[in-house]
């Protein structure tokens, strides 16, 4: 499904060599629910970014359903990340001035479509995630739960090979965190791959797999409950 | 229409960043649109009442002072006829026609009238042809159809070359022309207030100054003094005045208003002895009016421009760096950098044209009230004005935008992963 092979990214700053990632051989499958938990500033960010065809690397080169999503051209690319990934933000990156339906619309409303067809699709999800009444309702006058359950539609909407969460869980309260979780556990089928990244172990134990990474490095991790337990320990 | 879509609801929605910009645009258009209408309705005025009085220039004797210029001839003094044909020799460039004056007073049935003497077209330009071998050389027909009198006619915009032969023998086109082409040395043509009130027809006989004349026509109401006289034959009129081989005014049909202006030195030097006058100079204060509007117009254009264009890129600066996460997560969620700039040109240009319609329904009310209140005449606005200041508008908003969009399209998406 996506495989990054030997991908660096390197950032220059006034002279000093940031390796935000060092270089990092990955495959994913569909079907897998991989954690990626690391301390602040360890690349993680980084590493979702070159996965979401958002982010040149310096070196290597990534392949997603066999296009090679740096090689192609600007447009092209954006055209893969509508049709293919699906971005969760933790701060939900809702559009402030559109309603809770025309959020979810909105990645299917880039490339056209007809209106019908997105608008039922938007509003099936939307009644999925308990949201039927608050269609018409501005992002400010969601809570934040509501909020994220919004942009899970959306990401969902356009039915990714690939959905690509930052920190989905950390602006919410426990029970918010775990409808996302189960969200996600949920929409996890044999087409699709998710890729969590959190600090957060409680939230890493409802992937089948976790990586972690520091400074950079990227390395498959032992079992998931053994970084729970060692995170219950610390 | 996609994008759009978006791009207006998100102004809508959010009317505040926009509003300003918008009030800005909307009040350039509306003094542009005002003051150029104003302008021009006002030089169509002035375009008017030259074209009522028929001639552009004329020449009067050096004495006299132009006191009311519709009866600008009527004032007893006198310079030679031969200056006409001075005039027509000289050739010079814009003079479409000529028309040398006698007028004098005489009685008809115990009122008093005028009796003008004009020279008939056709009788002045066979004179010319015979006295100028200049002009026996060029055809004679040419003058018939239109090329008028003066032979360096580029440019003629005026209104007797631009008619047929055929219309100017008809009489009725005298309100247009004020040229006489054809009458005989005993006939007159009357004018329509004499006509009504003498009970003329054509074919009665008149008696003027001890002479029978015959009544060869009505002229059409032309709102001018002529439709209170009578027209003779210039030099019958002399003969019967016994005032010798001269004229009280030689009026000159220059081809354009922007001709007279040269016309006149050229005049003045031709006929040293005589006074050269434009309908400009009698319309000198409204057409210095006009030129300050003009002038003006041209401020408010340049205002309009550097404000305007000013305010619409500050607005779209500041609206794409707030909507940074936005645009970022657009992207994100798969537009392109072209789509994301081409939303903010679509907003910059929405603006202007929303600006625009404001500013052209502002400034074309404002511009009829004034004239209304303070000018005394109906101020329109034409097509041409309501098109510069849609143009305009759209222009600026859309160059003073792209720097912006620019700066939008390059946005880097990973800012949506930030935290706030
Ligand atoms: N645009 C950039 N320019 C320069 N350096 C950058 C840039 N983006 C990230 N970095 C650096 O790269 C490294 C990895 O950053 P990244 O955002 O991936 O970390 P992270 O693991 O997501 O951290 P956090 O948990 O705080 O979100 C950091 O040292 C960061 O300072
Ligand atoms: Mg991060």
């Amino acid at each position: 499904m996506i495989s990054l092979d030997q991908v660096e990214k390197r950032y220059e700053q006034g002279g000093a060599v940031v390796h935000a990632l060092r270089s990092t051989t990955l495959d994913l499958r569909g079907g897998d629910f991989v954690a990626v938990v690391g301390p602040s500033g360890s690349g993680k960010s980084t590493l979702l970014s070159v996965l979401g065809a958002m982010l040149n690397p310096s070196a290597g080169r990534v392949v997603l359903d066999g296009t090679s999503v740096y090689e192609i051209g600007v447009a092209e690319r954006a055209r893969v990340r509508n049709e293919r990934i699906g971005f969760v933000f933790q701060n939900f990156n809702l559009v402030p001035w559109m309603t809770a339906l025309e959020n979810v619309e909105l990645p299917l409303r880039l490339y056209g479509g007809s209106r019908a067809e997105r608008r039922g699709r938007a509003l099936e999800l939307l009644e999925h995630f308990g949201l039927a009444d608050r269609v018409g309702h501005r992002p400010s006058e969601l809570s934040a739960g509501q909020q994220q359950r919004v942009a899970l539609a959306r990401t969902l909407v356009t039915r990714p090979t690939l959905v690509l969460a930052d920190e989905p869980t950390g602006n919410l309260d426990p029970a918010s965190r775990n409808l996302v979780l189960q969200t996600l556990t949920d929409f996890r089928d044999d087409d699709r791959a998710i890729v969590l990244v959190t600090h957060d172990p409680a939230v890493s134990r409802a992937a089948d797999r976790i990586l972690t990474i520091s400074d950079g490095l990227l390395e498959e991790s032992k079992a998931a409950s053994e970084i729970g337990l060692a995170s219950d320990v610390a | 229409m996609r994008l759009f879509g978006m791009v207006w609801s998100e102004m809508v929605r959010r009317p505040g960043p926009s509003a300003a910009a918008l009030v800005v645009v909307a009040f350039g258009v509306a003094a542009l649109v005002a003051v150029e209408s104003v302008a021009t309705s006002s030089e169509k005025r002035v375009a008017g009442q030259m074209r009522t009085l028929g001639a552009n220039v004329l020449v009067l004797p050096a004495e006299t002072t132009l006191q009311d210029y519709y009866a600008a001839d009527s004032h007893g003094e006198s310079l030679p006829e031969e200056y006409a044909s001075r005039i027509t020799m000289a050739q010079l460039k814009g003079v479409e026609e000529l028309s040398p004056r006698l007028s004098v007073e005489c009685e008809l049935d115990e009122s008093s009238v005028v009796l003008t003497g004009v020279l008939p077209r056709q009788e002045f330009y066979e004179q010319s042809a015979w006295q100028s071998f200049d002009l026996l050389t060029a055809d004679i027909d040419s003058f018939e159809t239109g090329g008028g009198l003066g032979r360096k006619h580029e440019g003629c915009c005026g209104r007797t070359c631009q008619l047929t032969t055929e219309e100017k023998r008809s009489l009725a086109s005298y309100a247009k022309t004020r040229i006489v082409h054809e009458l005989d040395r005993d006939s007159v043509l009357v004018g329509a207030d004499v006509a009504e009130e003498h009970g003329f027809a054509g074919g009665e006989t008149v008696r003027l100054l001890g002479a029978d004349f015959r009544v060869a026509g009505v002229l059409p109401r032309t709102g001018t003094v002529d439709d209170a006289r009578l027209l003779g034959h210039l030099h019958r009129v002399q003969e019967v005045s016994d005032s010798g081989p001269v004229v009280n005014v030689i009026e000159v049909m220059g081809c354009c208003d922007a001709m007279a202006a040269d016309l006149v030195g050229d005049l003045k030097d031709l006929l040293p002895g005589a006074r050269v006058v434009t309908i400009a100079n009698l319309v000198e204060a409204q057409v210095t009016v006009n030129g300050l509007m003009k002038r003006l117009s041209y401020v408010l254009f340049a205002v309009l421009v550097v404000l305007g264009g000013a305010s619409v890129a500050s607005v779209m600066f500041a609206n794409v760096s707030e909507r940074r996460r936005e645009l970022g997560t657009l992207m994100a969620l798969g537009a392109t950098p072209s789509t994301v700039g081409r939303m903010v040109i679509l907003k910059a240009a929405t603006l202007g044209v929303a600006g625009a319609v404001l500013g052209v329904g502002l400034g074309a009310v404002s511009a009829y009230a004034v004239g209304l209140r303070y000018l005394g005449f109906t101020v329109s606005t034409p097509p041409a004005i309501v098109l510069t200041g849609f143009g305009t508008a759209l222009l600026v908003a859309v160059v003073a935008s792209y720097v912006p969009a620019r700066r939008a399209a390059r946005l880097d998406p990973c800012t949506c992963l930030q935290e706030l």
